[in-house]
């Protein structure tokens, strides 16, 4: 073995000292010493040798960068750098403007993404020791809803038995009440309260103070304000604490006013009044409460859970009747307040990422294609005396300007984005505090400094190549194994872009025939032409059930008198949005079932006109009319699948029903309507119950939907106006077209669908920018070669499937990569997936095709300009 | 050499090693002449640096020789030090003489 150092060492050693003859006497005075040592051991020289070598190589290393700098940005030098480089760059505006574009859309979408992800998931709620909350939910096993509103005979007794939960307090459903609040009537989304509700949640007022527990010197009405209705009713007045509103009737004081970033549990509010809601019971209050839990010191939530599962068991013991089916859910509260966008912002998150990552893949190959157009140029500047920090001074400068540019456009893309998607999307997402969003400047820094030194790096390559030391020259002058090995690289950024792009591609192409299957869900009614507003009578006026009756009756009947409307009635919780009231109920033909094997059935109480106005079709029997008086035998409309059912083969007409939350008259079944959506279009239909209004008129308000041939805004006035008609102290609020309401439960999916369509797309098209500067800097250092092949009689043909021939094996790698990560990938979609299966051969097909095609083309044009070669000027070139 | 110009610690060093080797004084010599002579280890970066920076001061100058082994790609410096790298060596060591005159009892007692 010939005493020789490991080559390796040598040649990083040699690429970094000096290029001079200082450089040339340090690896010769190291390779005396080395062969010295050889003597007494090559294992021992050639350690001592690596060591010594990296040693030398870090401090050339560190002075060469500190010199480099220095000599960048000294003043004179640097701005004739400048100027020169604005100059070049406006001779090759392509570059210039891809580059900057990929940038600034790589750092853009991931800061934008990341921010609001992060507030939404990953900051912790603003409550005190938030990780210790526990969102409790009661878990109706038959029709497996898991997040039930308790009741608060139930909720009491978890708290009185459970030992990991220090405290359980809890809020109502939202009830909307008319206020009469600064001399106004309106109508205000009212939640009762626990007294220690915020208390446990360590919430403080903004202004004055929440709850105390009830005394003898505090036992009246009190209620807190939300901070949006408190600017929007009292122009954020102080004073307004102290102050009494006339919530339905009845005196309240305001005591204070919620924080602006207060989190709500529950439903949101304007305003919280203050109950004792331990005075309902298991047998006569139903389900109505959102309570939240504080684990005691050391408890896991895993503790609570199953703790309460098994309190939950006795109190079905206890109480068969009303908890036979009734389990319980206990969730952090951070993940309830979440909820369900979280599967849909990490997919998100996912997406930016891989965007990200193949901007900074592109940013390489890009700066690496212009490196090698300017090899030659860097040759003969450093034939003539360029020295090698001219040269990389110079290509800094430039790489900095675009770096630069490509970066600050990026961070303002990111800020406008995250305020795109603070303000825009909420009313889509209902994300918990998305308003509050703002650039994290942690991921700002990362992105963009990724991106930003990406560019830096690949743009110091052709200064570095040119300048190169002997041991660079070898390694450059090795001609194939060089270019084979820089090309590695760029080969492999390709498959990487083409296989993300297939991935998101995927992704979006799953999503959006999901959200189609969706859009082609029928919800069973006909919302076109409806416009619904909640009409809510109260007051002494309406104390009696009859009053009521008879004003939505009157309401109606006068409203259909108007030219240009149709139908009108009323319901008490509209359709596809999702929630209201249930029960459990059994034929009234048969022995009632065991307490653990009822079905419960959505219960909606509408008037005779119902039916007609929401253009639900009648299969069967008769609808309601104004013979179904309280006097009258008592009559139900169920829907197709309650009666399929209960009387599986039979018509379920004329057959009794018995309701479990009354004195169980059986209800005579008269009609059969076709089912409805009610939770929304992705959800299956559920067994329904309508109740005439005249006879259940359990409600004091009721969503009243309005058909006509006018248009939404006219039907909207006359909506308006007939209520006001008739009395105009009564409130009408949340009017808006049905189709909204429908659209509304498609946001969500609408929102993700259409963001990883603009991230498969950017994708595609970064990653074809990617393979056409592969390709076309495969071509440029092969324009000898295919000028040689022209020369010898090449044809066009032949060239062109020279260079696609290279770019398609490229692609089909890409692909199948891409094909293999998506299907095992697809899991992560399929929460998301409605009616589609995430390894869906047709979409992973038409995504993959999408890339083909994109990429194929990016490939054409420098396909085109090989073949556009001279072999003379080829030839002549070297 | 400007009379503010004083040498560095380290500079002096290596000045005074290369006047040691006499005609022996090619880098790596010198190098070794500061480690046996000064107890310290000498950091190859630093050292090499060194040396550039007081060529391009004109303290020392060098030659070159053909390396011991044929297989051998570069050459060997032979260093000299010129007359103004023996000034400013004589410079700095009356700076030293002076500001130590008279405390000859501290520095002994240290």
């Amino acid at each position: 073995m010939s005493p020789r150092p490991p080559t390796w060492a040598r040649r990083l050693l040699a690429w970094i000292v000096p290029d001079d003859g200082l450089g040339r006497t340090v690896l010769a005075d190291l390779e005396e010493e080395f062969l010295s040592r050889w003597e007494r051991g090559p294992g021992g020289a050639r350690f001592w040798y690596v060591r010594e070598a990296l040693g030398l190589a870090a401090h050339f290393g560190v002075r060469r960068l500190g010199r480099g700098l220095g000599a960048t940005f000294a003043p004179g030098r640097r701005s004739r750098d400048l100027g020169r480089a604005a100059r070049r760059l406006r001779r090759a505006p392509g570059f210039a403007a891809v580059a900057v574009l990929t940038m600034a859309l790589g750092i853009g979408a991931s800061v934008a993404v990341f921010s609001v992800v992060k507030t939404v998931l990953l900051d912790p709620l603003p409550y005190e020791e938030p990780e210790e909350l526990v969102a409790l939910f009661e878990w109706n096993t038959v029709r497996d809803v898991r997040k039930n509103v308790a009741n608060p005979g139930n909720v009491r007794v978890w708290e009185e038995r459970s030992r990991a939960l220090a405290n359980v307090s809890a809020v109502s459903l939202v009830q909307p009440e008319p206020v009469v609040a600064a001399g106004e009537v309106g109508e205000a989304l009212v939640v009762y309260s626990a007294p220690d509700f915020f208390q446990l949640l360590g919430v403080e007022a903004a202004v004055g103070r929440t709850f105390r527990a009830f005394s003898e010197e505090s036992e009246g009405w009190e209620a807190v304000l939300s901070d949006a209705y408190w600017r929007e009713r009292f122009s954020r007045d102080p004073e307004v604490v102290g102050r009494t509103l006339d919530v339905d009737g009845t005196p309240v004081t305001v005591v204070g006013v919620l924080p602006d970033e207060y989190v709500v549990h529950g439903q949101e509010g304007d305003l919280w009044v203050r109950l004792d809601l331990t005075q309902g019971d298991q047998a006569t209050s139903g389900r109505w409460l959102y309570p939240v839990g504080r684990l005691a010191d050391g408890a896991t939530v895993d503790q609570a859970r199953v703790e309460l599962e098994a309190i939950a068991a006795t109190l079905r013991d206890e109480y068969p009747e009303f908890n036979a089916g009734w389990s319980v859910t206990v969730l952090p509260l951070q993940t309830e307040v979440v909820g369900d966008v979280q599967a849909a912002l990490w997919l998100l998150l996912g997406a930016v990422g891989l965007l990200l990552a193949i901007a900074c893949a592109n940013v390489a190959g890009l700066f690496l294609v212009r490196g090698a157009q300017r090899d030659r140029e860097m040759a003969v500047r450093a034939s003539l005396g360029a020295s090698r920090e001219d040269l990389v001074g110079q290509l800094l400068v430039e790489s900095l300007v675009v770096s630069g540019t490509g970066t600050a456009l990026g961070v303002l893309l990111g800020h406008l984005g995250t305020r795109v998607f603070a303000q825009g999307v909420p009313d889509a997402f209902a994300l918990p505090r998305v308003e509050t969003a703002g650039v994290d400047p942690g991921v700002l820094v990362l992105a963009a400094g990724l991106v930003f030194l990406t560019g830096m790096a690949f743009g110091l390559v052709p200064a570095l190549r040119a300048a190169g030391t002997d041991a660079a020259e070898a390694l450059h002058s090795g001609g194939r194994g060089s270019s084979a090995r820089g090309g590695w690289v760029g080969n492999g950024l390709v498959v990487a872009e083409v296989a993300l792009s297939v991935v998101l591609l995927s992704g979006a192409v799953l999503l959006g025939k999901s959200f189609s299957e969706l859009t082609a869900v029928d919800p069973g009614i006909d919302p076109a032409s409806v416009v619904v507003g909640r009409v809510n009578p109260t007051g002494e006026a309406y104390e009696e059930d009859a009053d009521r009756v008879a004003f939505f009756e009157t309401l109606a009947t006068e409203l259909e008198a108007r030219p240009g409307v149709e139908a009108v009635g009323g319901i008490t919780f509209l359709p596809i949005e999702g929630w209201g009231a249930a029960t459990s109920m059994w034929p009234g033909d048969r022995p009632p079932p065991e307490d653990q094997n009822r079905r419960a059935a959505d219960v909606r109480n509408v008037t005779d006109g119902y039916f007609q106005a929401m253009g639900l079709t009648l299969l069967q029997g008769r609808s309601f009319d104004r013979r179904d008086v309280p006097a009258a035998p008592r009559v139900v409309v169920v829907n197709r699948t309650l009666a399929e059912r209960h009387w599986p083969g039979e018509s379920a007409l004329g057959k009794p029903l018995v309701i479990n939350w009354d004195d169980r008259t059986p209800w005579e079944i008269v009609g059969i309507v076709e089912d409805v959506r009610m939770g929304g279009l992705d959800t299956d239909p559920r067994e329904a119950v309508y109740l005439p209004y005249a006879q259940a008129p359990f409600f004091g308000w009721l969503h009243v939907a309005v058909r006509g041939t006018l248009d939404a805004a006219e039907l909207a006035a006359e909506l308006r106006n007939g209520v006001a008609a008739l009395d105009p102290g009564v409130p009408v609020s949340s009017v808006e077209p049905m189709e909204q309401v429908v659209s509304r439960s498609l946001a969500g999916p609408r929102v993700t669908t259409v963001l990883m369509g603009v991230f498969a797309v950017l994708a595609t098209t970064l990653a074809a920018v990617g393979l056409y500067g592969v390709l076309a800097y495969a071509v440029s250092r092969r324009v000898r070669e295919i000028g040689i092949r022209v020369a010898m009689g090449a044809t066009t043909g032949g060239i062109l499937r020279l260079v696609v021939g290279r770019g398609a094996l490229l692609i089909g790698l890409g692909v199948a990569v891409g094909w293999g990560t998506a299907f095992a990938g697809g899991r992560v979609l399929s929460g998301l997936l409605f009616r589609v299966d995430p390894a869906d051969p047709l979409s992973l097909g038409a995504a993959g095709v999408g890339v083909v095609v994109v990429a194929l083309l990016a490939c054409l044009v420098p396909a085109l300009r090989a073949t556009r070669v001279e072999p003379l000027e080829a030839l002549r070139r070297e | 050499m400007s009379p503010n110009q004083f040498l560095g610690e380290f500079e002096q060093m290596v000045l005074l090693a290369i006047l040691q080797r006499r005609d022996e004084a090619f880098a790596l010599e010198v190098r070794r002449e500061i480690e046996s002579r000064a107890e310290r280890t000498v950091s190859r970066g630093a050292f090499y640096t060194t040396l550039q920076r007081m060529e391009e001061k004109g303290y020392v100058a060098w030659s070159e020789d053909e390396p011991t082994d044929r297989h051998r790609s570069g050459m060997l410096r032979r260093y000299e030090v010129t007359a103004e790298g023996l000034g400013a060596l004589r410079a700095s060591r009356d700076a030293f003489r002076a500001l130590s005159r008279g405390l000859d009892d501290v520095l002994e007692a240290s």
